[in-house]
């Protein structure tokens, strides 16, 4: 489930996900499993092509099965071509 | 694994016609994927003219579905899009590092507009070079565990969207000594 909008200058998103899912084989056999996350983006346009942004994730509900999953951030520079 | 979580992103386009357009894609994919410029390229073929879109970024942390890939390290990434009449084509590929390798990803889909009702139906094709686990296998027949497909099917309206997924069971993941334990993937973005 997601919204898009702006907030001030920036570009918002923000998206709720339910949901199991694992990742045995890419953590070598530890189950990662998560039952709700809510992320989060915001991002601006520094020219016609380019944008930066701050992105988000909070993990509301964690699987009791698996290795537990938390809260994660990360930046984004992406050049449209 | 992943591109992951759909992303609600608007961004501005260009095309070397001269046109100019604000589009709000729905990507698969927290986060990275995004950003997509649009390029409209004329085809000889009176009335078919695809839209090409595409980007090239990198992100301090590739996050699929709120899963850190590649121990959270720094991901080169970029894909290309095609779209006919509704129908899109896209690859998309990522660097995750470690023994997964690259992540190089295929997709289809449809998507369309009724009352103001958005929707879309695709299949994504996940594969990665899974350079150190090359001994996985899937049925213990040798068969190496680096594909995945997904079907999804998404609607939108106004700002707000939605999207299902669903691994199936044959694709599910398998651990090095375990089976998976789940394999449906069921996400509302």
């Amino acid at each position: 489930m997601g919204w898009g909008g702006s907030v001030g200058k920036f570009d918002a998103v923000l998206t709720y996900n339910t949901g199991t899912y694992n990742q045995q084989v890419l953590t070598t056999g530890n189950a990662l499993e998560s039952t709700s996350i809510l992320a989060y983006s915001l991002g601006r346009s520094v020219s016609e092509i380019v944008t930066v942004s701050f992105n988000g994730t909070k993990v509301l509900t964690n699987s009791d099965k698996g290795t537990q999953l938390q809260d994660e951030f990360w930046m984004s520079l992406e050049v449209a071509y | 694994m992943l591109k992951k979580m759909t992303t609600l992103l608007i961004f501005g386009a260009f095309t070397v016609s001269g046109l100019q357009a604000q589009e709000v894609e729905v990507k698969e994919g927290m986060t990275t994927k995004p950003l997509v410029g649009h390029q409209h390229v004329e085809n000889v073929a009176e009335g078919f003219v695809p839209d090409v879109s595409g980007y090239v970024g990198v992100v301090s942390s590739y996050v699929w579905r709120g899963v850190p890939q590649g121990n959270r390290a720094t991901s080169v990434q970029g894909g290309i899009d095609l779209a006919v009449d509704g129908l899109n084509f896209g690859t998309w590929i990522a660097s995750i590092g470690g023994a997964t390798g690259n992540e190089t990803d295929y997709y289809v889909s449809y998507e369309g507009d009724a009352g103001g009702l958005g929707y879309t139906v695709g299949l994504t094709l996940y594969s990665y070079d899974f350079k150190a686990f090359k001994e996985i296998t899937k049925d213990g027949k040798g068969v190496q565990v680096t594909t995945q497909k997904e079907f999804f099917v998404g609607a939108s309206y106004g700002d707000f969207s939605g999207t299902y997924y669903m691994v199936p069971a044959e694709d599910s993941t398998y651990a090095i000594t375990d089976k998976a334990t789940s394999s449906t993937a069921l996400n509302l973005l």
